[in-house]
């Protein structure tokens, strides 16, 4: 209960930064609503002193009438709906951009949420989602509410019996309706559930497909996605038929009142205590009432799944961010590019990925960082890098800790290249540029000649995903990001993963190359990176095990890469 | 660039009219199963709005007995009331099932189509599209689409029904009251629907707008380590907010078209009412009683259904009541009670034909993915081989001409392993692919035991022959399940057996919850070796007589290196491979190797033979060896 009111507040912050506009929006439609009460009441008159009364100047008064009500409801329900969209655009945006903001602000390890398909899900359609609140939900369900209560007040001063007596099924209708919320909302968690299944099931078979085709096992691929498809449908189905036989039971007590009210008015016709009109008035008002509360069940139900949609949103809002920005950070100043860690703790979650790390480089120094997978390569150049806080001790730049700096300046300062590098659609220059948007043209030209690219026309145009370009070429793409860059200290995370041998050759040439005197620290399983290097460091597990100073062939760092009993040493790639 | 574009061009009205038609017929064979439900659907559609008249002339009828006195009518007309509400929400819990139950099945079976095909196109499909949008069409299109099928459908009924149902009844009380609404109704309604045209514009501008933005999001979720690397957050979130200030204009706008729309139509429900009041009263204060001649003419030949609908008390009772002021009183009381129902579904209609292009662009978007031509399975099947297989004078070339592979030839006896080495972008992984039948080349064959494959179905050559790539890739589930994987109907016990025979067992028993450990999405919780020891096992138990494999021990932790080239060793022994080898040691153990350049052969022998002569294999093993390139 308590998480979901902290649910409701966080999506309805984002309407409510808007307050004034809601709440002009809010008082418009309202009164746009409490006009049509006006409708039954004008009816009243033209049927007692218009049409038994026999005056035709006041049926055409009444006509008119009904015109300038309905004008003036449907002017004041526009500019109110008006009103709220606008503000509805925006806090969808706004949602959007503060969860963008937090993705970028998250490592990919910080919550299952922020990963690929899902992290696009909550983006685009999750985020939509705070529009129908805006437009409908709370707000709108509180004037609902308003309207049904002034309708049932007018009821009560033409009849107070009749209204009393007429408006008692209602009770039986808000009351189940309730009941049948209470259930739907499990039954909606489990559709949503089922929903995400298939999405990553779809995904994923699509991924792997060349396994799928190999193995031929195309048809118990997509049978395997039919299961849950059905599944879903099933569950779905389910949902809807029951919500459907409710409503139905539900509607039939909700249609109560109009007979009621036509036998109870009726006889007070008969005895004299009200008009005809008056009869016609408050049938036509009860049934107001009783549409009213059919809306309000509505919104009320567009409230409870908000609040399953708010908490799948707040997993990533309340996540705790990689890094926090300390307040008054300054620039980092050139640095020599000499960095010491000193005792780093890094925890992802529950586990501690990096374990009481302390290192020092030497401006200049080149180093390779070897370890098997998951001993914390990349983790460690996270946290050299400023990409990930630590949880204990200090990564320092001339001696200074890095967390006194200003982040962006430390980006330009450090830069670790991801081991995939991202290319996104557009020109190859765009894409180079990227690392920093005010390069001439001429020094993404230069940048692009340097990192071995001159082969491509600059204007080339890159699919996403970079189908089109090798694992080489695309780690060249990095290496000319940087040059643009032009930091003092270059963290690399496994470049030559899945080269051949001569293209990791020609890659390594490369990095050294473009290196000119950059601190360097290079994450590795290839033995070949260790013999450009200054100097060898092992990680397991987290910690370091041994830092070895040149020839790296005889260090037992290095032939534990090298399996036993080789001929010729080392591995030979062919 | 891929032949799906993320964003579908604009289409003009006449494109629009054409792609709806042809939707029309290729989904058709969709509804027809369910054409028992879809015609109790629209029978019940027909029935409600009558109900929903009989209602008004309940209430109508009512009215007029309390202006006449008559309580006893009063009374059975109120428990008819109750009665038609039980019966009309009979009828809409009868519509939603046969409904819910319609949609559920067309989405089902639509996914399922969609999902069967995009698992049985060729390969090379998949590389020039990125899975996201797949997804997507998979997902969220199909049921953008079954919506549109039928729910439009009927929507259209209903209105229809729903218009000449109500046109009927007002004649029938009153040509003099009904006409002139009738006269103005339509022409409220004709203004409403010319406005969909803008509405249609405007409808496939936000669709583009939001196609772009989803592609512009999804992207960069993908680039967020390398945003975050270069630091360059600020600028990607000045980007996208300019993005949604692009794609909130387009959206308001059409927002404000929409509602202008329904704000019309709620005003033109006055206008009605307004009309009725006047020129109803007026025709009754000039004496000319509602309800006369016609009407009753018509209630009594509408009768026998509506003395089944609202009983023969009432019905009796309304021929013997009062006629006139009590009739009008009665019928204002009905408009205005039912007012607001009368033109919903104009609006309704108005929004939807304002979607038609939309309607158009989703189906456009299915069709292109149900078109695409199924990977070709025809031919005889291949039985059981030996496993010789020879590849004779192959060229190839990709869909968009160029050419990958040119005049290659290489032979291996059953059991032999040959080796295929060459510089990345040299055609070894083409090769690969068409010794399994993923592509069939452009001239030349490639033979196992004598047969084309090109002449036999693909699934009895991928029986026979397996190609193990480098990624080794898992799917989420349990290293056990993933191992099945090679052969769905093996046991636990069949599965440890093939562990143990590449000598996996140690290692995967070793896991944290042994076969059971589950291993996250695309294998991510175990290390490479980890993955690929699975996907050795897996091919094991597969048990296939010809063997395609992307070596990568490379890539593995050097912890892991020797037991899964080891496993590799054991998966060969006794089977032809062909084997694309980064390793020296391996290479030795290779029978021939074949050294492929820009797509030809231009090396073969021995192992020996070509390491020892001055070939272009001597030469790449070198490289490794060779000391570093320029330091500093």
């Amino acid at each position: 209960m308590k998480e979901s009111l902290h649910a409701l507040r966080f999506i309805y912050g984002y309407p409510l930064r808007y307050r004034g506009a809601m709440a002009v929006a809010t008082v418009t439609m309202l009164l746009g609503l409490l006009s049509t009460i006006a409708i039954p009441l004008v009816i009243r008159v033209a049927i007692d002193a218009g049409v038994l009364g026999g005056n035709p100047g006041l049926l055409l008064a009444v006509a008119l009438g009904v015109l300038g009500i309905g004008a003036l409801s449907a002017g004041l329900l526009h500019l109110g709906k008006q009103l709220r969209f606008t503000v509805a655009s925006k806090a969808v945006n706004d949602l959007r951009h503060d969860l963008f903001r937090k993705l970028l602000h998250l490592g990919p390890a910080d919550t299952a949420e922020a990963s690929g398909g899902r992290a696009l899900t909550r983006l685009v359609s999750d985020a939509v989602f705070v529009r129908g609140l805006t437009n409908g939900g709370i707000l709108e369900l509180a004037n609902q509410i308003i309207v049904t209560a002034v309708m049932y007040l007018v009821a009560l001063l033409i009849d107070v019996r009749t209204t009393l007596l007429a408006s008692l099924p209602l009770i039986v209708v808000v009351l189940g309706n309730l009941i049948v919320q209470g259930r739907l909302q499990r039954m909606f968690v489990e559709v949503k559930g089922q929903f995400t299944n298939l999405l990553s099931g779809v995904g994923e078979s699509l991924t792997n497909i060349g396994v799928v085709k190999a193995f031929g096992r195309e048809d118990d691929a997509s049978g395997r996605l039919n299961k849950i498809n059905e599944e879903l449908s099933a569950r779905r189905g389910v949902m809807k038929t029951t919500y459907s036989r409710w409503e139905a039971i539900l509607n039939v007590v909700g249609a109560l009142p109009t007979p009621i009210a036509l036998w109870l008015g009726g006889n007070a016709v008969l005895d004299g205590q009200i008009t005809v009109g008056s009869l016609v008035a408050l049938t036509a008002l009860v049934m107001m009432v009783q549409m009213s509360m059919h809306m309000v069940t509505m919104h009320a139900n567009g409230i409870f799944r908000s609040v399953v949609i708010a908490q799948r949103l707040l997993r990533i809002i309340d996540a705790r961010p990689a890094i926090t920005e300390v307040s008054g950070s300054r620039p980092m100043p050139s640095p020599t590019g000499a960095l010491t860690a000193d005792g780093v703790v890094v925890e992802i979650g529950e586990r501690r990925v990096i374990d009481d790390v302390s290192l020092a480089v030497a401006a200049g120094e080149s180093v390779a960082l070897i370890g098997p997978t998951g001993s914390g390569k990349t983790t460690l150049l996270h946290a050299l890098a400023r990409l990930r806080d630590t949880q204990a001790g200090t990564v320092s730049y001339d001696g200074v800790d890095v967390r006194e700096y200003d982040l962006r300046s430390v980006r330009h300062q450090v830069v670790s290249l991801p081991q995939r590098q991202w290319i996104f659609e557009g020109t190859m220059a765009d894409n180079i540029r990227f690392a920093r948007p005010d390069a001439t043209a001429e020094e993404v030209a230069d940048a692009a000649e340097a990192a071995g690219l001159g082969r491509f026309s600059l204007t080339r145009e890159l699919a996403a995903n970079a189908a089109d370009l090798s694992a080489g070429e695309r780690q060249r793409v990095g290496l000319a990001r940087v040059l643009l860059v032009d930091p003092a200290v270059l963290l690399l995370d496994n470049p030559t993963a899945n080269l051949d041998a001569e293209t990791e050759a020609e890659l390594l040439d490369t990095i050294f190359r473009v290196r000119r005197g950059r601190t360097l620290i290079i994450a590795t399983q290839q033995l070949a990176v260790s013999r450009h290097v200054d100097r060898v460091i092992t990680l397991n597990d987290g910690a370091l095990v041994e830092t070895a100073s040149l020839p790296a062939e005889d260090t037992s760092a290095v032939r534990s890469l090298a399996p036993a009993g080789r001929p010729e040493g080392g591995q030979a790639h062919v | 660039m891929s032949e799906l574009a993320t964003s579908t061009p604009p289409m003009d009205q006449a494109e629009i009219n054409r792609t709806l038609r042809r939707a029309l017929r290729r989904f058709l064979p969709y509804l027809r199963p369910h054409a028992g439900w879809i015609a109790l659907a629209t029978l019940v559609t027909i029935l409600s709005s009558i109900m929903t008249i009989a209602q008004m002339y309940a209430v109508m009828l009512g009215v007029g007995h309390v202006v006449t006195g008559n309580m006893e009518a009063v009374a059975s007309t109120a428990i008819n009331l109750v009665i038609l509400a039980v019966l009309d929400n009979i009828i809409r819990i009868t519509y939603n099932v046969a409904m819910i139950r319609v949609n559920e099945r067309v989405t089902v079976t639509l996914r399922n189509d969609l999902v069967a095909r995009l698992h049985n196109v060729q390969l090379s499909r998949h590389v020039s599209q990125a899975s996201g949008t797949w997804v997507t069409r998979v997902l969220f299109e199909a049921e953008r689409f079954r919506g549109y099928i039928t729910k439009t459908g009927m929507e259209l009924v209903q209105s229809a029904v729903w218009f000449i149902a109500f046109a009927v009844f007002l004649l029938a009380l009153s040509p003099g009251v009904a006409l002139p609404t009738l006269i103005v109704i339509p022409i409220m309604v004709f203004i409403a629907l010319r406005w969909t045209r803008h509405l249609k514009t405007d409808t496939q501008r936000q669709r583009d707008a939001w196609d772009t933005m989803v592609g512009y999001l999804n992207q960069r979720i993908d680039g967020l380590d390398d945003v975050r690397a270069f630091g360059r957050e600020d600028d990607l979130m000045a980007d996208l907010e300019g993005r949604s200030a692009g794609y909130t204009t387009v959206h308001n706008r059409l927002s404000t078209k929409r509602l202008w729309l329904t704000s019309y139509l709620g005003f033109t429900v006055h206008i009605a009412l307004a009309l009725l009041i006047f020129f109803g009263g007026l025709q009754i204060i000039n004496g000319h009683a509602l309800g006369s001649g016609f009407f009753f003419d018509l209630a009594a030949g509408m009768m026998p259904m509506t003395w089944m609908l609202l009983g023969t008390d009432t019905m009796m009772a309304s021929m013997g009541m009062a006629q006139g002021a009590a009739l009008a009183a009665g019928t204002l009381a009905a408009f205005a009670l039912f007012s607001k129902r009368m033109l919903n579904p104009v609006r309704d209609v108005a929004n939807l034909l304002g979607q038609s292009s939309d309607m158009a662009v989703s189906a456009q978007r299915i069709l292109e993915v149900l078109d695409l031509p199924e990977e070709d399975d025809t031919g005889y099947d291949l039985g059981q081989v030996r496993g010789h297989l020879q590849v004779e004078n192959v060229d190839f070339a990709y869909a968009d001409g160029v050419e990958v592979l040119h005049d290659v030839s290489l032979e291996a006896q059953p059991g032999e392993h040959i080796g295929v080495v060459g510089a990345s972008g040299a055609g070894k992984t083409t090769l690969m692919q068409l010794l399994v039948r993923f592509y069939t080349p452009t001239s030349g064959t490639i033979r196992l035991d004598g047969h084309d494959l090109s002449e036999v179905t693909k699934t009895s050559v991928r029986d026979q022959v397996l190609l193990v790539t480098q990624e080794a890739l898992l799917f989420d589930g349990t290293v056990a399940e993933n191992i099945r994987f090679g052969r769905p109907e093996a046991t636990e016990d069949e599965i440890v057996q093939a562990a143990r025979a590449v000598g996996a067992d140690e290692v995967l028993a070793g896991l944290r919850d042994g076969y059971q450990t589950r291993v996250g999405e695309r294998g991510a919780r175990l290390s490479t070796g980890e993955r690929q020891l699975v996907a050795l096992t897996r091919a094991m138990l597969a048990d296939p007589r010809v063997i395609i494999l992307d070596e990568a021990v490379s890539s593995v932790d050097p912890a892991r290196q020797l037991v899964v080239l080891a496993a590799i060793r054991r998966l060969l022994e006794g089977r032809t491979a062909i084997v694309v080898a980064h390793w020296l040691t391996l290479v030795e153990d290779l029978d021939r190797v074949f050294v492929l350049e820009d797509g030809r052969v231009t090396e073969s022998g021995t192992p020996v033979e070509l390491l020892t002569s001055d070939s272009r294999l001597a030469e790449l093993c070198k490289v490794q060896t060779r000391h570093p390139v320029g330091r500093n």
